[in-house]
Parts: structure tokens; sequence; C-alpha cells
């Protein structure tokens, strides 16, 4: 165990936002579920309580008489708020006192740096690279991933967890949200920082980060090892597999999607555009998993191999 | 949910957030004036520095002041001074009523009446000027006529001044004047000012002659600092702002803040390192450097690397940092810095540890391997003259082939104007060639001359079948500081098997040759001729304690064991002469570093005897006939290739093979990423030491250390060889190759001069490869081999036998005598068993093989060191009278002058005794202006030398013998020296003998 290692890349203050990303991601989503459970279980009880239902306005508290019914932004919710930003304005100010800015030598152009890291929020981007081409990885990818987030609202027919925590009412937002954030693209920005070391290697956490590390690893395609050799029959072989990971993927998302009586409601209510978009992109979202899978676990350099294109 | 009538108070509405506010703001504020200190304080260490300056060099001065005022005290007590600054202050007197007139008048009368006149006529004249602008602008010739008649008007206009009158009374006068008139007497009095602030000059002229003679007096006889620089010193320091104190050089792009904090770097007093408390105040402890690399034009990152921009705090400021890739340079090292700059040198003044370093390179043989600009150059520029030669031979082929099928052209051509066309195209092509083959001349000259130079750095191994025993070599190959502790070849990393092989290849491929056999000689002999004549300036003898002799070339202690008799003898008289090789024509053949001492056949066998028996009785040589099968030569040329013996070695079959090693002109500036520090790359990191510094350490101390831990077949490891580096040898070649990096400064900061500077850039090169230096003082300081033997250094009648300083060589003698020297110092074609000059010297001035170019060069080297021209334009000396030669004859021979008691007179009954060369040689040798100053002070030319000091004391404006001489002599008016001078040099054989039958 190589500590001092390991503090070198834990105090660089390059990725001190990392490492603090460790940390405060899984408190707010333990904090942010803490209080959906508890709206869930005042929804439960308000359910059962048709009396208690018709008198209570606000979501979070059993309402109690004498209290206003609505209260207003200003000032309550801006002092808050308030409150806040000056916290985090001493934060950042403590931080940018303490911590310098990470330089690093003059740059020159005939030397690469090794490992060259993006910053640190590109280093899941930078992570994607190693399991697709730079054009997929890098342009395709991100792409479908900044449309996808601009679609969700138009995705999105749950009418439900408006202004309120709530687990029951979007359950399946919200494992999309953890799949699809937490643990794809957190995780590649820890492993692009903590894990990667020179050459781009895997180096587990306490290893020595050796510039002269040699490892075996020799990446083939999907159809060299099935013994297709021709391409004509490389293409077409691929784009089955390919196929066919799209279908079962598809196939499995509906089924989650019309897992409970709650979510077959919201499908029912939306367009075929609406379910194709949305199908579409979690089966692109399923595919980085699989071929991080691929990748790391059998070796896999491609499963489709075209002339024009390689995924 | 309870029941109670008791109305909870709502938790959003009258909760108070007062507490949350007030401490959050509170550390807000504080983190602000955390931020605003940080800014000032903390980011800005230096203010601390210069604070602490301020109050240390302040007390430092004080302190100084009154020691200074001291010694200041005691000069102007001194006679001298008094006595000048009593003609000073008569001086002063005799002109000071003059003077208070002049200043009266200059001060109440001139100068108050040129500015009342100035006043008014600028007025007027402005007036003018603006309307003649209006005229030059104006295209109206109408309005210019209108114009013109204004500025008339002008001219016209009477204006009342009030002039004060121009005797100093202070009266005024009222005058009506026009324009003219008042420039007539605004200019008038100008010039009457002028004239009196000159008359005033010119009366305190020999007052301020005095004071300067004073003050230099002053300066002449004080150490240090006067009083009033002190005091102005102090004044500065009262005064002293806090700030950046920064260098910026646009040029190149260097911004350097050091001097923030080294604050007493460039003061004018010495500072020692604990005299202001802390090291980082003291002065710059080689201010000459500064002298010449002012600053001001150099910044101080520019030759000690650093970051000279950070102020943070120290590890920044001095680029100890990861990602600096110029960290400042150790003390240690700190002549790396001249490198980059210097890099066309292998000697820079001042550079010791630099020089060193170079040398070592040099004379270890790094260049063997590894390419160096500038070492061996010659082999670079004898393949570009032979790449010339081929391509202007193939351009001439060319010219020639259409020069014939121009003339057919021409020939055969109908149209007259075409064919003469052809015929001047042929012409031309003709003429073209004619200068290609001037060209070639030139060319094979230059490729002869260099041939000549290029020199392996190891001995020729295709004789070592003549030379050497067999039974000797594997072992030798294998660890040579085992026979020869301290060799020069390093420790290669061979198996006994590979030694073997390469032996047998060596062998096997030497040529075969016939040796003279010599009968033995005297060993007795020997052993004197080898202490005295010189071979112990290169070569040493003795082990341990016991070793006396030069580190240049090998010890000879075991030499008995290894070498043929024979061959020595042949080797000793002429390392030139070789045996035939029938793959290098003569001409082409390199010559050897080890030079003639023109040594006769019997001294030579006298000399090769008692080396022969320098030898270990007890040691026994294993069986080596393996070394004759073939195999084992087949398999040895590998290896050879495999470790570059061709490198340092002519090897047969490897005449043409190249360097094995990387170059190493910019190592130091190569990325750290790309130095091999292999599985130590942590190790280094963590202990500090990865960097260029830590790893030429620790290659150098041991070529294997990377190597260390690594999984590697035989042939994989790193083949670097062990040269067992002393420690001091391992800093300077770490100072060399820290420097050597690729300079980014322009032109004009590197040190490539074009005149006879370059002259003396180039000299060296050849003196340190050809180790002058063994033998001859050439800088002061310099230690001969000479100065480490025994009977040289104790026994008083060898004390004038070391050989000649030569400090000022080139003043002494004139250059086209000092090449033919250099060329053959026996100075004679047939009788060259003796010392051209100094034949009383049992050391002998050897040959070398010098090519003519080297011979230039080295001629160049010693005039330029003296400044003087090349060619020499002897002085006309007038001729002798006859009274004049009777007078230099007697003086001659006086007792005050006894010159042939010590000088060489050519009759061997008398030389035995003589210290000195002879003088009939003295006219085409030496300089007359040197010779005339070398006998007035010959121990300020050559100290120690024993050419007697004050012959000749002042009188008037002549000098004159000081003991005891002839009548006539005495009565001679003319200048003694001068005489002498133009005697020597008008001497001949005839004159030498009339002189010694005087004696």
């Amino acid at each position: 165990m190589d500590w001092h290692q390991l503090w070198t890349i834990v105090s660089l203050p390059d990725n001190i936002p990392i490492v603090g990303m460790l940390f405060i991601i899984p408190f707010f989503t333990w904090y942010g579920l803490r209080q959906a459970f508890a709206n869930d279980r005042l929804i439960e009880e308000l359910d059962g309580d048709k009396a208690l239902a018709r008198k209570h306005h606000r979501k979070v508290q059993p309402f109690q008489k004498g209290w206003a019914r609505e209260v207003s932004v200003w000032p309550y919710l801006l002092r808050m708020e308030f409150l806040a930003a000056i916290i985090v304005t001493i934060i950042l100010m403590v931080w940018s006192i303490t911590l310098d800015a990470p330089l690093e030598e003059p740059a020159n152009p005939s030397l690469t740096m090794n490992p060259s890291k993006a910053p640190w929020y590109f280093l899941g981007l930078q992570e994607m690279l190693v399991y697709f081409d730079p054009w997929i990885a890098g342009v395709l990818m991100p792409t479908l991933i900044i449309i996808g987030l601009i679609a969700i609202p138009y995705i999105d027919e749950n009418p439900l967890g408006n202004g309120y925590y709530t687990y029951k009412q979007r359950r399946f937002a919200i494992w999309t949200f953890i799949f699809g954030f937490i643990i794809l693209w957190s995780t590649m920005i820890v492993i692009g920082t903590l894990i990667r070391g020179p050459g781009w290697m895997w180096f587990w956490p306490g290893m020595t980060w050796d510039h002269n590390r040699l490892i075996f690893e020799i990446n083939r395609d999907l159809h060299e090892i099935v013994g297709i050799t021709s391409q004509p029959w490389i293409g077409i072989f691929g784009g089955l597999v390919v196929g066919g990971f799209a279908a079962a993927a598809g196939y499995a998302c509906h089924r989650v999607i019309t897992a409970t009586e709650f979510s077959r409601k919201i499908l029912g209510r939306m367009t075929l555009l609406q379910y194709v978009l949305m199908q579409t992109l979690l089966i692109v979202m399923l595919a980085l998993p699989v071929k991080i899978a691929a990748r790391l676990l059998f070796r896999i350099k491609y499963v489709w191999v075209t002339p024009w294109f390689n995924i | 949910m309870p029941k109670d009538n008791k109305v909870q108070p709502d938790p959003i509405t009258t909760k108070s957030y007062s507490v949350h506010l007030l401490v959050s703001m509170v550390l807000l504020t504080g983190s602000l004036v955390w931020a605003v200190y940080d800014e000032v304080e903390v980011m800005r260490p230096y203010k601390e520095y210069q604070a602490r300056f301020q109050a240390y060099y302040t007390r430092f001065l004080q302190d100084l002041g009154p020691q200074q005022a001291a010694k200041e005290e005691e000069i102007r007590n001194s006679a001298e001074y008094r006595e000048v600054s009593g003609q000073l202050s008569d001086a002063e007197r005799a002109v000071m009523d003059r003077i208070a007139e002049i200043d009266r008048r200059v001060g109440r009368g001139v100068t108050p009446r040129l500015t009342a006149a100035r006043n008014a006529f600028q007025v007027l004249r402005s007036e003018i000027d603006a309307l003649r602008y209006l005229i030059e602008v104006s295209g109206d010739e109408d309005e210019k006529a209108g114009l013109r008649d204004e500025i008339a008007e002008i001219r016209d206009r009477v204006v009342e001044v009030d002039l004060p009158l121009a005797d100093g009374s202070g009266e005024i006068e009222e005058r009506e004047m026009k324009y003219e008139g008042l420039e007539r007497e605004f200019l008038g009095l100008q010039q009457e000012r002028a004239d009196l602030q000159s008359g005033r000059a010119e009366a305190l002229a020999e007052a301020n002659r005095l004071r300067d003679e004073r003050d230099a007096l002053m300066d002449d006889r004080l150490v240090g600092l006067g009083s009033t620089q002190i005091d102005g010193l102090l004044a500065k320091m009262r005064d002293f702002p806090i700030g950046i104190k920064q260098i910026h050089l646009l040029d190149i792009d260097l911004v350097d803040r050091c001097e923030s904090c080294h604050l007493g770097i460039r003061e004018p007093v010495e500072i020692g390192p604990t005299d202001l408390i802390y090291p980082v105040f003291q002065s710059h402890p080689r201010p000459e450097l500064l002298r010449v690399h002012d600053p001001e034009a150099f910044g101080c990152s520019s030759c000690h690397n650093g970051n000279g921009r950070a102020t943070r705090n120290v590890t920044k400021g001095h680029g100890r940092h990861k990602f600096w890739l110029w960290p400042l340079f150790y003390p240690e090292n700190v002549e790396a810095g001249c490198h980059q700059c210097h890099a066309r040198e292998v000697v820079t003044p001042g550079g010791e540890t630099l020089n060193q370093g170079r040398e070592l390179y040099m004379n270890k043989g790094c260049w063997g391997c590894h390419r160096f600009e500038g070492f061996d150059a010659e082999s670079e520029e004898l393949t570009q003259v032979r790449q010339d030669t081929r391509n202007l031979t193939a351009t001439r082929a060319a010219n020639a082939k259409e020069m014939r099928i121009s003339l057919d052209l021409g020939d055969t051509s109908a149209d007259r104007a075409a064919s003469q066309r052809h015929y001047a195209r042929a012409e031309e092509l003709r003429l073209t060639n004619t200068r290609i083959d001037a060209e070639l001349h030139n060319l094979r000259v230059e490729e002869q001359s260099l041939a000549r130079e290029v020199k392996k750095f190891g001995p020729s191994l295709k004789e070592i079948k003549l030379k050497d025993r067999k039974e000797w070599i594997p072992g030798w190959v294998k660890d040579p500081h085992e026979f020869r502790p301290g060799s020069k070849m390093p420790v290669f990393r061979l198996s006994d098997e590979e030694a073997q092989q390469i032996s047998a290849y060596l062998w096997q491929n030497a040529l075969d040759g016939e040796l003279v056999q010599h009968p033995r000689g005297s060993a007795q002999r020997g052993q004197e001729l080898f202490e005295t004549r010189g071979c112990l300036g290169c070569h040493s003898i003795g082990e341990g304690d016991s070793r006396i002799g030069g580190t240049f070339a090998a010890n000879l202690s075991r030499v008995g064991e290894k070498m043929n008799y024979d061959y020595m003898v042949r080797w000793i008289r002429d390392p030139a002469e070789v045996t035939p090789d029938p793959d290098v024509p003569d001409e082409m053949r390199p010559r050897p570093v080890m030079p003639s001492l023109r040594l006769t056949t019997r001294e030579s066998r006298d000399i090769a005897t008692y080396l022969s028996q320098q030898a270990r009785s007890d040691v026994e040589y294993p069986d080596a006939s393996f070394m004759d099968e073939p195999a084992m030569a087949e398999a040895g040329l590998a290896a050879i290739r495999h470790y570059g013996c061709a490198g340092c070695h002519e090897i047969s079959g490897l005449e043409e093979e190249g360097r094995i090693g990387t170059d190493l002109t910019f190592e130091g500036s190569k990325p750290i990423d790309r130095l091999d520090f292999a599985l130590k790359t942590h190790e280094a990191e963590l202990e500090g030491w990865y960097t260029h510094k830590g790893f030429f350490e620790h290659k150098l101390e041991d070529p294997a250390f990377f190597d260390e831990g690594k999984e590697r077949e035989h042939l994989e490891r790193l083949r670097m060889p062990n040269f067992r580096l002393q420690p001091d040898e391992i800093n300077a070649l770490t100072t060399f190759l820290l420097g050597a990096v690729e300079t980014t400064f322009p032109e004009q900061y590197r040190f490539e001069p074009e005149d006879e500077r370059a002259d003396v850039q180039k000299g060296w090169w050849i003196i340190t490869r050809h180790n002058c230096t063994g033998c001859h003082q050439i800088r002061p300081g310099d230690v001969s081999s000479f100065m480490s033997i025994p009977r040289y250094v104790e026994d008083p009648d060898w004390a004038e036998q070391f050989p000649p300083q030569l400090y000022t060589e080139g003043a002494r003698v004139q250059p086209s005598w000092l090449t033919e020297f250099l060329r053959n110092p026996a100075l004679s074609e047939s009788d060259v068993n003796r010392n051209g000059v100094r034949q009383y010297l049992h050391a002998r001035m050897p040959t070398f093989y010098f090519s003519d170019r080297q011979l230039s060069k080295l001629t160049k080297f010693f005039m330029a060191r003296d400044s003087q021209p090349v060619p020499h334009m002897p002085e006309d000396l007038e001729p002798l009278t006859q009274a004049e030669r009777a007078i230099g004859r007697q003086l001659f021979v006086s007792d005050a002058a006894p010159c042939l008691r010590c000088h060489m007179t050519g009759i061997p009954s008398q030389d035995v005794d003589a210290t000195a060369p002879n003088f009939l040689i003295a006219a085409e040798r030496l300089k007359s202006d040197w010779t005339y100053r070398w006998m007035l002070e010959p121990a300020s030319i050559a100290p120690g030398t024993a050419m007697p000091s004050e012959l000749f004391q002042r009188d008037g404006d002549r000098w004159v013998f000081a003991g005891d001489i002839p009548a006539q002599a005495r009565a001679y008016s003319g200048d003694h020296a001068d005489l002498i001078t133009r005697y020597m040099f008008q001497m001949d054989s005839a004159e030498l003998r009339r002189l010694q039958a005087l004696q």
C-alpha cells in the first residue's frame, strides 16, 4: 500500500472537488431520499384521511390551526437562500486563499505530459474515450446527453412531485437519475481522477503510479473472437449483435416502464414519439455500461466494425 | 398529532435566523480580512526581508563608516596627500578673487539683464513665428501678403523694456527697443555670459587638476569605500522604498525579482554571508563576473536558473519545484550556467569546475561514444569535407558532360547564332570547372590536414599482435582497473566469455608485421631519461603514494608485464612510425596523440629497458590459445559492435563504425521524462533527486545503477562502462552536463566572437587535447606535472629545469617563429636530438604531429591572448654605430650585466651551467619591445625567473645600468636597455665569438 502515492493524488488541488464529491453526492442523495420517504408517508396518511387532506395545504408539515395557509417567498425563502449564499461564499473564499491554482510546468508542444488529464468535470468524457472511438465518445454521446437533458421535460408526462420530494410518485425518474448520473457519470469522473495513472492504465488506489509499468492487455474485436474474418460478414455480424442488444435493452426498459400500475398509467399518457425518444436515450445510456463491462472484463475492443465507423 | 388547544408556533414564519446570519456574516468578514492579509503580507514575504535588510545594512554601514573614516584620515595625514592638498588650496586661493568677480558679474549683472531681454524678445518672436506658420499654410497670395505686412508691423513695433544694468549695480535702465535691437541685445548678452563662464573654467583648471590628483591619491590608497560613499549608501537606506525590485529584459522575456530578497547582491561594499545575519543579504561572491555580465543586461536567472518571477517563498523563487524546469543550480554546480552562452569553449575563464568537467569529457574519452558539439569536431569536418568533395566531383563530371554536348551541338548547328550560344555555354562550363578544380584542390589539402588531426581517444588496436602479450589481453579487456587502477579505459560489463571473444577478434584481425630486434639498453640510464626527458608530463609511474607524473596518459607501473620490448623501442623513438596498413593510405593515416621526444635509438632502448622492468614478478597469465579460434573472433565482432569499442579505438574492419551513445550536446535541457530513471523513479521522487542533477550524479557514479532490479537479457543491459570517477570528477561532469542546454538566448547574449577572442577559444581545444599544461603553465595558477616530481621541487639545482611558463608567450615571440618552433621544436632539420631554444633543459619540448591548421590556430592563440597582431611587423631597430657596438660588447661582459654567465653561447664547455637561451636566435624569435621590457622588470613578467631584476635604474627619462660599468658606457648618453636590446638583435656568431674572447 503506497500511502504517499494515495496522498499525492488525493491532495492535488485539482482533485479536491472530486474528493469532496465522493462524500457530498452520497450525502445529498441520502438527504433527498430521506425527505422523499417522509413525504411519501405523509401522502399515505393524507390518502387515508380525507378530512385532513382537505385542510392540509402545506406539503411538508402537517397543518396546524392558526398557521398561515401559504408563506411568502420573501422573506421566508429568500432569507434561507441568502444564508446559503453567504456560507458558499465563505467556503469559496477560504478555498481560494488556502489552495493555489494547480499550475504545472510551462506548456511544451513537443512533449505531452503523462498522464494527461482533462479538467475534472471532463474526466468522465475522457474516460468514455477508452470505450468508444473519439467521434462517438467525444461528439455523438455528449450531444445525445445534452439533447436528452433538454428533452426530459417534454418526455416526462408525470405531473406529480412538483415542488416536493417524493420517491413513490417518481420512482422511474429517480432511478434513471441515480443510474445515469451517480453510477455512470460520477463514477467515471472518479475513475478518471483517482484510478487512471500513467499510460491511462488502471491503478487501484494505493498502487504506485509507475511510469515503467507494463501490463499485458490485448484487446480484440468481437468478430475475431467468434472467428469471422471477411468484411461484409464482419459488418453484418456486428450489426446483428448491436441490433440484438438494442432489442434486448428496449425490451428490458419496456418491462421496467410497465412494471407497476402507476407507471402503466403514465405510459398511457405518452405519445409514440415521446416513447420512442425515451427508449432511444435509455438504450444509448445502457450501451455505455455494457461496453465498459465488455472492455474491462472481456477485453473486447469493438463489437461492430464497418468501413465507416466502429462501435 | 397533539390535540391540545395550545397553538404551536409556525416553524417557518416564527423561527429566527439571526444567530445564523450573525455567525455567517462574522465569518464572511473574517475571510475578507484574511484575504486582504494574505494578499498584503503572506504573498509578499520580501517586505519582511527588505525591512530587515534596511535595519541590518544601516547598522553595518554605521559600523563601517568610522573604520573607513579613520583610514581616510590616515591617508589625509600622509605627506604626499598634504602636499597635494596644500597645492590645491594655494591654487584655489590664487584665483579666488577673480572667480568671485566673475560670479558677481554673471549672477547680479549679466544674467538678470539677459532674462529681461529674453522675455521681451520671446514675446515678439513667438508672435512672428505664429504668423509665419499661417503664411506657410495659406493658399491665398493676398492673404499671405497681408500676413507679411503684419509681421513687418510687429518688427517695427517699439516696446518698452526694463533692463537691469550689466555691471551688477542693480539699477534699471528703461529703454524703447524694436525687434532687431532686442535680438542684438539678447545675443550679445548670451555671448558675454558664455565668455565669462569659460574664463571661470580656465581660471579653475589648475585647481581642478590638483583636486583630481588628490582624489585619485585617496582612491589608490583606500581599500573599500570612502566615507562619502558610505554616507550616500546610508542616505539610500534611509529612503529605502519597500517593494518589488525587478530586472526586465524584453528581448529574452526575462523578469527577475531575485533582488527583492537578495538585496545586498549588487552593493558596492563586500558583504559576507554573516555580516547582515542572514546569508540571503550577502553581496555577490564574485563581483568581477557581474562587471562582465551586467545584471541590468543579463538578469540573474539567465545564469543561475530558478524562477525569477516567483516571490511567494524560497522554494518557488529558486524553482525547486517539480514543475519548474530550470531549478536554481546548487552552489557546487553554479558554473553550469556559463556553458549555454560559452558553448564554443573548452576553457572558460573563471569557470574552474565547468572547465574540469569539459576536460574530463575530453580526456576520459566520453566523446568516443557520446557526440558533443565541439568535441572531436575534426572528424565531423572531415566527413563534411569528403561529402563536399563528392558533391563537387559529381558536379564537375556533369558539367564536363554538358560541355561536350554543347560543343558537339555548336559544331553541328546550322544557325550561326545558335552555334555561338552553344560555344558560349561550353566556355562558361569550362570556367566553372576550373573554379571547381581549385576548390577541390583546397578540399584535398584540408582533408589531409584533417586526417592528421582526427584522433580516436584510445590507442589503435591494429597493432596489438606486435605490441602486447597475448595472454594479458583478455584480463585487461575484462577489467582494466584491476591491472592499472585509475586507467582511462573504463570497466565494461562484460562476461568472461565476451572478454575472451573480443580479445580473439582483436588478436586475429591485428596487422602482421616485422619489428626490428633491439638489444637491451641500460635500465639505469633509461630511468634517468624517463624521469627527466618529459615522459612524466603525461605519464605517471609508481602506485599509490609513490606515484609521480601526470594523469593525462597511462600509468606505466606494470607496462613491462604486457608490452613487447622491440615494439616499445619503436614506439618511444617515433610514435608515428607504424606497421603499414594496406587499407589506409599513409597521408590519410591519423597521427597518435603521443608526440615524439626526438630520442636516439640508444635512448629509446634505455627507456624501453627500464620500462620492461616495470612488472610484478609473481603474476601468472592463464593460457589464451582460444584467441586463435575463428568462432571466438566471430562472436567477438558482435560484442565489439555492441559495446562500441570502435568509438575509441582503431580496429580493423570497424573503421567506419559510428558512436553508440546518445548525443549529449543538449542533455541538460532534455525533458526529465526522457531520462531513464527506470525502477528508481519513485525512489528518486520521494528522496528529491528526480532531477537532471540527480540522474547525472547517479549515472556517473555507477552507470549500471538504473539497471538495478531490471529483469533483462545480458545484451539488453545498459552498456555504459564504469569509469570509477572520483566525487569531484562526478561533480565537474554533472556541472558540465547541466549546463549543456539548448540556449533560448539570442545571438547577442552568446559569446561567439569573430575577432581574436575566437582564436583564444579555438586554441584551448588544441591545448586541452594535447595536454600542453602537463608541462607548461599557461594561466597563472596552473599546476604542471613537473611540480609533483620530487627532484624538481626539492633539489635547488633543478629549480631552473622547469619547462618555461607561457603567460606572455604571445608578447614575447614572433608569430612566424612560433609556428616554426611548434612544427619542429629542435629548430633544425639535422640536429634533432635537442631543444631548439632551451638546450640546457633536461626536459624536452616534443614534436607534436600538428597539421598546418593546428599550428596556425596555436600561434594565433598565443598572440590573441596577449593582444598581439598577426602577422607581426618587426620594429625597425636603429643600426648600431661602431661606438655603440663597442659599448654593448663591454656592457655584455661587465659585472653589472653578466649575461653570458647564464645565457647559452653554443660552446658545450661553457654551456654546462647555462640556464637561459642563446642570443643568436633572439632576433628572429623575440619581439624587441618585449625584450626591452623584460630586461627592465623580468620578475613582473615571469614570477620566479632566474633573470635578475633591477639591472637598470632610472636616470631622468632613460634607463642606465645599476651596477658598476665601464667608464665608456657610463659616458654613453642614450638608454642602456635600448642599447642592449639593439645589440642583442644584431648579434651574430662572429660577434658572439668576440664576446667570448673578451670574457
